[in-house]
């Protein structure tokens, strides 16, 4: 059968001559060659690359870069929360990422103009280094007073449980919101409870310390001295879960009633793990019944 | 790596901050030599520590009218058109110029020449601050005055919200009571890089919690090398005995112990001699005198007695003494002199006399 020799290169009539006898197949047709230019090529509109370019515009003119304004203060910055300073962070990392990759191209040619790019690229590296400060400062801050709090935290709180325990009347909105502000920043434990909460040592204490706070303040008013000590994590969890009245307290003292003829006691290794047992099952508990009322409606 | 980077790098870049003062200055000169002079200011940069950053040091503000003190507009009363800060100096509306060419690629709209008159600068000591002061004739007339304030104090402060600031307030010194106030800044324009004034100053953080922040765990050591061998200065766990002695208040009043332990103190101190006693000096004194007089070196006494208490004494009477010698020689040579000048005197009067005056 005929055999196409290819003809119009030299190492293809070298390998024709060759042992090996190589041959183009006769059924491939030789087209044209395609010219290599930038009309050719096809760039994803979302290649992660672009975040190098502003407007998808090669360099950005000095007119366009020209800036009236100065780096974020520190103390402005002290006013931020870290979801804002985190997004401030990227910010202003993407816009360093372009300005460096524009000065780059001018620095190629030798240009002065790569100056004007690094003059903005430094203020904003000076917001950079402002977040940092401010970070770091924060958490610092709160290290520092936890170390203090170790010191005179029992003092506090003695003092707070002997001003809730003397006060007539603590069922107003006033001592209500002093109780939330009280177990929310010594304790950490928020007013709503959600998946992302984990039981660790410090709830426990704030569990122990709210529980029995209630429990004497109300216990002698509802006739319910009977109980007397409360004896471990669950009845203890029982009064904190209630609200701070004394109707709140009778109803965890029913629970206690209820707890206690199952004579269970729960040992100090597992109250972790049965607190956040009990948050699950609260929190799975008001999921269901949220799906239930949507279902309704 | 970018430029920027590459000058920050301690390895690869030439910190010319590292080089000692005279080195600088050199390396300075040479890039000014080579630049085009078009590009290069008339007087030398300022090193950075030295630049003028308080409105202290620069006395004027954009805006300010100035009295010129010096050069071709000595006299004149311009406006402060702006700051040129890498030379600490002045660019004012009525200036010097000289003539500079420019490349053309630094052309500015509507230029049609390469040679341009460019204003030169004016450092701020040669200029004066021109106020206003009203001055109430006798009649009672009020008119406004302009005044120049040969010296500035600068005393007290306050909040300029266009500024945005804290301003000192300008007196004129000796005329304390007169202020010369700020000019009004031009207001800042908004750039595609400024943020609004209400999202910088909103806030969204408020701490509430001891326990911890809003940023997740661990975010301090993320932000630090895990690798330093240093301690950072944020983690110190201890004081010096020093700082703890400055935080600690002292107790008042002191203890009887402490008081005696002062009295006693007190008590060595005044029975501590500041002088040495007679006995002592004289001893002293005895012992030196003897160890001297038993010198026996000829050299050695010489020097001696070069240093002791009476030589310089000795070495002035010796000076006067020459001195008057010297003085006694030079009168008597004086009226020798005269003795002299007398007798040929007389002798060429008389040879006058028998030849005539001889001229040759």
């Amino acid at each position: 059968m005929f055999k196409q020799l290819a003809k119009f290169s030299t190492s293809a009539r070298s390998l024709a001559r060759s042992r090996k006898q190589y041959r183009i197949s006769p059924h491939i047709k030789l087209r044209p060659p395609i010219v290599p230019s930038i009309d050719n090529i096809e760039i994803k509109e979302d290649h992660a690359l672009w975040q190098f370019f502003e407007d998808k515009s090669f360099v950005r003119t000095p007119e366009q870069i020209t800036f009236t304004g100065r780096a974020w203060t520190v103390q402005e910055l002290r006013r931020k929360s870290f979801e804002d300073l985190h997004s401030l962070w990227y910010v202003c990392l993407k816009e360093r990422n372009k300005l460096y990759r524009e000065s780059h191209v001018y620095d190629q040619i030798e240009s002065l103009r790569s100056q004007e790019f690094e003059g903005l690229s430094e203020q904003i590296r000076q917001t950079m280094i402002h977040i940092r400060q401010v970070i770091t400062e924060r958490e610092m801050a709160v290290r520092n007073a936890q170390a203090e709090f170790e010191v005179i935290g029992d003092e506090y709180l003695d003092e707070f449980k002997d001003n809730y325990l003397k006060e007539e009347n603590v069922e107003t909105d006033e001592w209500y919101n002093k109780l939330e502000r009280l177990q929310y920043a010594i304790f950490g434990i928020p007013d709503v409870l959600d998946t992302s909460l984990i039981v660790d040592v410090k709830f426990l204490e704030g569990v122990r310390y709210i529980g029995q706070l209630k429990y004497e303040k109300f216990a002698s008013s509802i006739g319910r001295e009977d109980i007397g000590k409360l004896r471990d994590i669950a009845e203890i969890y029982t009064v904190f879960e209630e609200s701070a009245t004394a109707d709140g307290v009778k109803e965890a003292c029913q629970k206690i009633d209820e707890y206690r003829e199952s004579e269970l006691v729960i040992p100090g290794s597992k109250e972790i793990q049965v607190v956040q047992g009990f948050i699950d099952d609260k929190i799975k508990q008001a999921e269901s019944d949220l799906t239930e009322e949507e279902i309704k409606e | 790596m970018s430029n920027s980077l590459r000058n920050l790098s301690k390895r690869y870049g030439a910190n010319l901050e590292r080089f000692p003062f005279f080195l600088r200055k050199m390396f300075d000169q040479m890039s000014r030599e080579a630049q085009l002079p078009a590009l290069s200011s008339e007087v030398a940069e300022v090193p950075m520590k030295k630049r003028f950053n308080k409105p202290e040091q620069w006395k004027v503000e954009v805006g300010d009218r100035v009295l010129m003190t010096k050069g071709k507009y000595r006299g004149h009363v311009t406006k402060v058109l702006a700051l040129h800060r890498p030379t600490n100096r002045l660019f004012l509306e009525l200036a010097e110029t000289k003539k500079m060419v420019v490349p053309k690629q630094f052309w500015q709209p509507g230029q049609s020449t390469h040679v341009i008159d460019y204003p030169r600068t004016v450092h701020p000591d040669d200029v004066k601050v021109v106020g206003t002061a009203i001055e109430r004739a006798e009649d009672g007339t009020e008119r406004e005055k302009d005044i120049a304030a040969d010296q500035l104090v600068f005393k007290g402060e306050y909040w300029d919200a266009d500024y945005g600031k804290m301003m000192p307030y300008r007196r004129v010194r000796f005329h304390e009571n007169i202020i010369i106030p700020w000019p009004r800044p031009e207001p800042e324009e908004e750039c595609s890089f400024s943020t609004p004034i209400e999202a910088a100053e909103e806030r969204t953080y408020l701490p509430k919690c001891l326990v911890r922040t809003d940023a997740p765990e661990g975010i301090v050591e993320s932000l630090r090398d895990p690798l330093i061998k240093r301690r950072y200065k944020w983690d110190k766990q201890y004081i010096t005995r020093s700082e703890a002695k400055k935080l600690r208040q002292p107790e008042m009043p002191f203890s009887d112990v402490k008081k005696a332990m002062f009295a006693e103190r007190a008590q060595i101190r005044a029975n501590t001699p500041t002088e040495p006693s007679t006995e002592t000096i004289e001893l002293v004194g005895k012992l030196v005198a003897d160890r001297l007089n038993s010198v026996t070196d000829p050299n050695f006494a010489a020097y001696v007695n070069s240093v002791a208490p009476d030589a310089r004494a000795k070495k002035i009477e010796a000076r006067e003494k020459a001195k008057m010698i010297h003085d006694e020689k030079i009168r008597e040579a004086q009226e020798r002199n005269k003795i002299r000048r007398r007798t040929e005197a007389k002798y060429k009067s008389r040879s006058q006399k028998r030849n005539g005056n001889v001229v040759f």
